[in-house]
């Protein structure tokens, strides 16, 4: 259970709304929408939110970065963890028990 | 709908997936120009956002001693047969086997410089972006044309050759055909055709009902796997819960509490059963030679009344923090779960579709039975990661060296006029409520689930395919657009269609149960009348459906009738 809430963050002033919707179109979940009558991206099923980034991403590095994901756990990770989980056995065979 | 002027490329790929990039990047190094499309963005297809292979694309799995791909091979695990045993064409397997590993080398090439460095995804659900992600940038910087949002809707064909495709941008609207030497076929699977699922809502599977349209040969389409560890919680995404070391732990239990599993898998023989241990310790075998079974075995359990809720219950109460949070699939859990309090209470799980084994059949060179038009990846040959890597990269391969040799054939105009009129029909409709594309793909996707889902039978999948008919026929009445993006859906839904069609039919032929195809009413494998594969395509109007034997490689195949493990006494 996480302490803190996630949410979304939109800055419309800086949207370039309809000429863009980089971050509606890389949802792999249909949380965004274009909203024709306000004319902004909003946020119509966070349920299905999977925190993939993709929209963030998205908006950095082909839009007007303007959004972001408040809350998440944004951790560094260092490479695989040297954890023996499989027995021994990984030099033998690659770790397939997950 | 206004009309650009027609683009003219070499090779054109459809789809911004791995398979597609991987073409894009191969056919490139001939010096072609190639135009890549997407119907999105490019960045969270299944490709970017699965997870289960990703440890062999992104590093995590050594392999690189040739007897242990052989064992892994023989296991079926490099195959992917894990999930369908003996029924793929094994001198495919054998390719796949033997190509995919210099992938990792490759990476390093396209600026990614350490993919075991978990830094570049973080503690993200899209994990395969770690491989996806620098080849999106890579095929780019090396001059490969990415049109986004762009939806194609339609193959050109001149004699009988592939001459280009149509379709539309659905930002803006234009209507645009692409004229091209060659055409690669790289749209991906048909995950979302399923209420329950883990894909992005964008796979579809337009790319098997184009094919399927313009007389492509498809086969297997009767299998789609379904991944078994999918939460059924209100409130929180309907997604599934990466493979991670606190997955191991948790403990799978139906209503009863019960644990259910030893009754449908092989226990190994150092099986422990104790709750709270890895499952490969507990149940003395891995989790991934027992995928299709641990979905089989959550499903029965629901259906003979030992669920909850419609669904089993996974209890993670004795899983320590550290093991979530040591690993990115740990924190992507975290995230998923949100203020659902798992420590308490158990979590309700169900399977849901996860990727297409079925699509056009192609040769091992990437190419179909259409000239001109090369396939590769999930919509050809498998879901598997490593499928689309080893037959992306042929498709663009083969691509390329035809449009070498081939000239631009112009294709016909009043082709082009037929296709446009045909997607403004839905602009032109008024809109109602028994035409709104959202609901009719709902209606699709529930009545999948509930008649072409994990457990299937004879009576279901005749009920199923009639459903499908009478709202197919309501679609084809009332369907409206009202915007370009809304017009990509109505067309996604069509694609469903033909896909669901296609998958129900060959469900119904296919009398035994084999890895992910479980038909309640035969519970056995049947290795007498069914090695062999079912393949489809479109005579005329009709859907035409035949049987073929396989080729076979180095594993032997047992004769014989083999009961299912905990489905037999039914």
């Amino acid at each position: 259970m996480l302490d803190q809430e996630i949410k979304i963050v939109i800055d419309h002033k800086r949207c370039i709304g309809a000429r863009c919707l980089n971050c509606v179109d890389s949802c792999p979940r249909e949380v965004l929408d274009w909203d024709k009558e306000q004319k902004k991206v909003v946020v119509v099923n966070f349920q299905e939110c999977i925190l993939c980034f993709a929209c963030e991403e998205a908006c950095r590095e082909d839009g007007n970065n303007c959004y972001k994901i408040e809350g998440a756990i944004r951790k560094e990770f260092q490479p695989a963890p040297r954890i023996d989980m499989w027995g021994g056995a990984r030099e033998v065979e690659p770790p397939i028990s997950v | 709908m206004e009309w650009k002027e027609t683009i003219r490329t070499d090779v054109l790929i459809i789809g911004a997936g791995l398979a597609g990039l991987k073409a894009a990047e191969r056919a490139k190094r001939y010096g072609l120009d190639v135009v890549i499309v997407d119907k999105s963005t490019g960045r969270t297809n299944l490709s970017s956002v699965a997870g289960g292979a990703i440890g062999i694309l992104a590093g995590a799995w050594q392999i690189s001693n040739p007897s242990t791909l052989r064992s892994l091979t023989e296991r079926g695990i490099l195959g992917g047969a894990w999930e369908i045993k003996y029924c793929k064409d094994q001198r495919m397997e054998e390719i796949t086997a033997m190509e995919e590993v210099p992938l990792q080398d490759e990476l390093a090439e396209f600026g990614c410089i350490n993919p075991r460095n978990m830094k570049t995804y973080g503690p993200n659900i899209r994990m395969n972006w770690a491989a996806t992600g620098p080849l999106y940038h890579y095929v780019q910087k090396v001059g490969c044309k990415l049109m986004k949002f762009f939806t194609v809707t339609d193959l050109l064909k001149v004699d009988g050759q592939v001459v280009g495709v149509v379709g539309f941008e659905s930002r803006r609207g234009h209507f645009m055909a692409i004229n091209a030497k060659a055409v690669v076929l790289a749209t991906g699977g048909a995950g979302n055709c399923w209420a329950r699922n883990n894909t992005p809502f964008r796979s579809t599977g337009d790319g098997h009902a184009i094919a399927y349209r313009n007389g492509v040969l498809l086969h297997m389409m009767e299998y789609e796997s379904f991944d078994a560890w999918i939460i059924a919680e209100k409130g929180v995404p309907n997604y599934w819960i990466p493979p991670s070391y606190g997955r191991t732990m948790g403990n799978v239990l139906n209503a009863k509490g019960e644990d259910f599993l030893p009754n449908y898998i092989e226990l190994g023989p150092k099986a422990t059963l104790k709750p709270g241990d890895p499952f490969h310790i507990k149940y003395g075998a891995p989790v991934i030679d027992n995928v299709a079974k641990i979905g089989r075995a959550m499903a029965m359990e629901v259906y003979e009344g030992r669920g909850d809720d419609g669904a089993i219950l996974v209890d993670f109460s004795n899983v320590p923090d550290e093991a979530w949070y040591s690993e990115p699939k740990g924190i992507a859990f975290l995230h998923l779960m949100r203020d659902f309090d798992w420590k308490k209470k158990p979590v309700h799980m169900y399977p849901g579709a996860l990727g297409s084994y079925g699509g056009c059949k192609i040769t091992e060179e990437g190419e179909t039975n259409l000239p001109g038009l090369f396939s590769g990846g999930e919509v050809a040959y498998g879901e598997d990661l490593k499928y689309t890597n080893v037959f992306g990269t042929r498709a663009g391969r083969a691509a390329a060296e035809y449009a070498m040799n081939a000239s631009l054939v112009e294709p016909d105009p009043i082709q082009i006029k037929e296709k446009k009129d045909y997607l403004e029909k839905f602009l032109a409709r008024p809109k109602s409520t028994d035409g709104d594309p959202k609901a009719i793909r709902d209606a699709v996707r529930d009545l999948s689930m509930e008649k072409f889902g994990v457990l299937k039978s004879e009576e279901g999948l005749i009920e199923g395919i009639g459903r499908l008919g009478e709202l197919r026929k309501v679609a084809s009445e009332k369907m409206y657009a009202s915007d370009p993006r809304e017009l990509r859906m109505a067309f996604e839904v069509e694609s469903m269609f033909d896909c669901q069609d296609m998958h129900a039919r060959a469900a119904l032929i296919r009398t035994e149960t084999r890895g992910v195809h479980n038909r309640l009413d035969y519970p056995y494998m049947d290795n007498d009348l069914w090695v062999k594969e079912i393949r489809i395509r479109k005579v005329g109007d009709e859907m035409k459906l035949f049987t073929a034997p396989i080729r076979r490689g180095y594993v032997e195949i047992p004769k014989g009738r083999f009961p299912i493990k905990g489905m037999e006494k039914k």
